[in-house]
């Protein structure tokens, strides 16, 4: 398992890409397990005859949880985020592949001694970007730091 | 057809004013967070296995990305008549604007504290600010901001989602 460490991560630095399948199961198992009930993630029928959509698709949190495993892929258990915004353009329908690619645009060590990476990410469907997300990432400083277990006053996201 | 300008008091008075206070009706839980680790393939130990999470974490704790999870009312509950939505305070300012339609604009999560499973959130919604009437693509109407707000069981702030929305109507506002 990767653990990344704050010092080996440069501004500019591209992430390896993520592709994966999104199938008519995916969609739904992901707005169910956010409790998610909008038909519109579960019911082809009402996405389409109903709300004008191709399919049904892929839920916010859903979304969220995409991202959230790509960056751990790269940093392995310790990562930690602090902070998430999205602009979504398209929806991501069942049935399309989605890619996920990141880079580190900025990286800072704050007050609190605790290790920040900023990271644009881009979820898209062929050449279309769907969604955009820029994350404040927290990294482990060094081998005995774990993000996870600063709090309070030590935890500023 | 509303051609007035002028936000309604009933509006300007949820401004900051904590809204639909409750306590989540479903822990946080492992069962839900293999569902969602599932769909999306994370492997991150830590949400698969409790003697790694517990000597990493020093607790099981759920995925960031779930916070929204924890506060979203059931389907149907025995002592409920009716559905309740995940945030109920845009839907009435849908109704008190006569403003049917509407979209997410932009939307970000700040996560305080995390997530540790068997623990009930409480949540509140706090309406943050409401714009002027403004005409897009879409139709005319207003943006506005919420925030959905998580607390644990000790009332740490566990993390706030913001809610950027724009809700429009068909005719001119």
């Amino acid at each position: 398992m990767n653990n990344l460490i704050f010092s080996q991560v440069e501004v500019g630095s591209r992430l390896a890409v993520l592709e994966f399948d999104i199938t008519t199961t995916v969609v739904i198992a992901g707005a169910l397990a956010n409790r998610d009930y909008s038909q519109l993630h579960h019911d082809r029928g009402y996405a389409q005859e109903e709300a004008g959509h191709k399919d049904i698709f892929v839920n916010t949190q859903h979304q969220a949880a995409f991202f959230e495993r790509y960056l751990y892929d790269w940093s392995g258990s310790l990562g930690r985020m602090g902070r998430m915004n999205f602009a979504m353009k398209n929806v991501v329908y069942a049935g399309e592949r989605i890619s996920i690619e990141g880079h580190v645009c900025e990286t800072d060590i704050d007050a609190q001694g605790c290790a920040w990476a900023k990271l644009k990410l881009t979820l898209s469907v062929g050449s279309s970007v769907s969604t955009e997300c820029e994350v404040k990432y927290a990294l482990a400083i060094d081998e005995n730091d774990n993000p996870w277990l600063r709090q309070g006053k030590d935890w500023k996201p | 057809m509303n051609t007035s300008t002028a936000v309604p008091p009933e509006v300007i008075n949820l401004i900051d004013i904590p809204q639909y206070c409750v306590i989540s009706d479903i822990e946080v839980n492992t069962a839900s967070i293999r569902t969602m680790c599932a769909a999306v393939q994370n492997s991150n130990p830590v949400y698969w296995d409790r003697d790694v999470a517990l000597e990493k974490m020093g607790a099981q704790l759920a995925p960031a990305s779930m916070l929204a999870t924890w506060g979203r009312p059931e389907l149907w509950a025995p002592s409920r008549d009716e559905e309740l939505r995940a945030l109920q305070l845009h839907f009435d300012l849908k109704e008190l604007l006569n403003l049917p339609f509407s979209i997410v604009a932009s939307f970000e999560t700040v996560f305080y504290a995390p997530a540790v499973v068997g623990d009930l959130l409480r949540t509140q919604q706090v309406l943050k600010s409401i714009g002027e009437t403004k005409k897009t693509r879409l139709g005319s109407g207003r943006f506005w901001t919420i925030e959905m707000e998580y607390f644990d069981s000790t009332d740490q702030l566990v993390g706030v989602d913001i809610f950027n929305f724009f809700a429009y109507g068909n005719q001119e506002y």
